[in-house]
């Protein structure tokens, strides 16, 4: 179970994880070919479904005059990478998305 | 970056026809010196008339399939991104949603990802309810119902359209759906007139006051809306009322067990067999005893009705009331004709159906609570009955944890952050959920395991 309060978060796992979300930004804006004009949003999301991963992060990117994309990696923020991020972009703006029948 | 750098949002949200463009335009006019950005729906039929106005298309954006927790909209997310570029021009945030709109994804927005959180604070959803229709409202769309459930603010609009009896029906009817929120009467006379700190600038402390001054939905049901407590001289007192919303209102006037430290809880359990007894009312002019019985005032005389109250030993003696002693602005006069002012009080929930589904749920301990452990039962229950969960607040006392903690959420996401030292401030959990056909079982039960041993 992830912890959801974060109160025994260090400051610098804060700032940590702010890191690693500009650079998740940063390495969809290299994949996706975006301009300063796109919004790209970082989520990571704890999924209690049968079946889902315990933890995803979910990458979304807002463009004006396109449409929405998004990205499903089946991991924590703190375990993303630059090849996970640019892999998961490269194979599929849509990719491994998972549903709640 | 700390919550005084955010920008506050405020959002705004009623059916159609409730008067919101009229409050916005009213916010936009009023002279706050705050330079305010405007995300509209839909260009309604009053204009808006402000420099930075941006129309949005709503745009529902699954970050989750199917769920509606990981629901929010992409198009402010969109609009926001792009007003971070020009922060310089703008103070405040207000979103105007359109009647319809479901206020959850809307708010949700606010809580999806870290940096939304740090830039952004909701400052608080302001519903307004037009005071004419909402029952035909709220009895046919569920978005009338979620846009009370998620409000932090409610404005009864309109309010001229009905009379004073239907007003205070109206706002048990809301109440009822949603124990936290302020609720706001317009002016009568100038729709959407109201006082603009009511519904901006709200954030944390109106959170502090409704959990330490309205905590009616902690509560069981009584037959009385009102206990209070007074210190009384011996000798003649007179209680005094005026108009009100009931020609005849029950009262019991008894003696404090233990003097003024009885809980009003207690005293309130006490009353509660008293308030069955069957009495016939007593016209003003009459006297009271202080006595374990129901008394039954009638109230029909139009104008200032008086009764008598013998007073036969100094002490501290419990007043409980049918109706708030507002709603009859009753007053308890000593001998010297002075009003005596209660020394504690206590509202109470009146006895209503809880016919819209929409209800709060109050936890409190004065125990400390073991992050680890409430941090995982919460995760878990977000989980299961997350969907339900409108909007949760609350203050966390936590073992180990020098600090109040402040926590708010809207379905599954949550943010939470510390508000500095208790200082001076019983230490005290206090957490409110407010949901759809929440489990209230489940949720009582397994926050009291959450205690530190």
């Amino acid at each position: 179970m992830p912890d959801l309060l974060r109160l025994d978060r260090e400051p610098g796992q804060d700032r940590q994880r702010a890191a690693l979300r500009d650079a998740v930004r940063e390495w969809t804006g290299q994949a996706l070919g975006l301009d300063d004009t796109a919004t790209v949003v970082v989520t990571e999301l704890a999924c209690g479904e049968p079946g889902c991963p315990p933890l995803e992060v979910v990458i979304a990117v807002f463009a004006p005059h396109s449409p929405r994309r998004q990205c499903h990696i089946h991991c924590g923020l703190t375990e993303l990478d630059e090849t996970r991020v640019r892999g998961a972009w490269e194979r599929n703006p849509s990719c491994g998305e998972h549903t709640h029948d | 970056m700390t919550d005084h750098d955010k920008i506050p949002v405020t959002v705004l949200t009623g059916f159609l026809g409730s008067g919101k463009t009229t409050l916005l335009n009213r916010i936009l006019t009023e002279n706050h010196g705050q330079r305010i950005a405007v995300i509209e729906n839909e260009f309604g039929e009053i204009g808006v008339d402000q420099e930075l106005v941006i129309n949005a298309e709503e745009e529902i954006f699954e970050m989750n399939n199917g769920c509606i927790c990981c629901t929010v909209r992409g198009d402010l997310i969109r609009i926001l991104g792009s007003l971070m570029k020009r922060r310089d021009r703008f103070d405040r945030i207000i979103v105007e949603t359109t009647g319809m709109a479901n206020p959850g994804p809307v708010a949700q927005t606010f809580f999806v990802d870290d940096d939304m959180r740090e830039q952004f604070a909701l400052d608080g959803i302001v519903t307004m309810v037009d005071a004419r229709h909402f029952a035909l409202h709220v009895d046919a769309n569920e978005e009338a119902r979620e846009q009370v459930a998620f409000a932090d603010v409610i404005v009864l609009n309109k309010t001229d359209l009905v009379t004073a009896e239907q007003l205070d029906a109206l706002e048990r009817r809301v109440r009822a759906m949603n124990a936290l929120a302020r609720i706001v009467r317009a002016d009568p006379l100038e729709r959407a007139r109201i006082p603009m700190e009511s519904v901006l600038g709200i954030g944390g402390f109106d959170l502090a006051r409704a959990l330490e001054h309205k905590p009616t939905f902690l509560e069981p049901e009584y037959p009385f809306e009102w206990v209070g407590l007074f210190g009384l001289e011996a000798g003649p007192h007179e209680l005094v009322l005026e108009n009100g919303p009931d020609p005849a209102m029950g009262l019991a006037l008894f003696k404090a067990v233990g003097g003024a430290d009885e809980a009003a809880r207690d005293a309130a359990e006490r009353a509660f067999q008293w308030f069955s007894d069957d009495v016939a009312p007593i016209p003003p002019g009459q006297r009271i005893v202080p006595a374990s019985v129901l008394v039954e005032l009638d109230l029909r005389d139009a104008g200032t009705k008086r009764f008598g109250c013998d007073i036969a030993e100094r002490g501290d003696y419990w007043l409980a009331t049918e109706h708030l002693p507002e709603e009859f602005a009753l007053r308890l006069l000593d001998p010297r004709g002075r009003s005596v002012t209660a020394q504690r009080e206590q509202a109470f929930d009146p006895g209503h159906t809880h016919d819209d589904e929409i209800s709060s749920l109050s936890l409190e301990a004065e125990q400390p609570l073991d992050p680890k452990k409430f941090s995982d039962w919460l995760g878990r229950e977000l989980q299961v009955q997350g969907a339900s969960i409108y909007r949760m607040k609350g203050f966390l006392n936590f073992k180990g944890v020098a600090d109040r903690i402040v926590i708010q959420g809207v379905h599954m996401l949550t943010d939470n952050t510390s508000l500095g030292p208790w200082g001076h401030r019983p230490r005290r959990t206090q957490i409110v959920f407010i949901g759809r056909k929440l489990d209230t079982e489940a949720l009582s039960s397994g926050f009291y395991t959450c205690l530190a041993e």
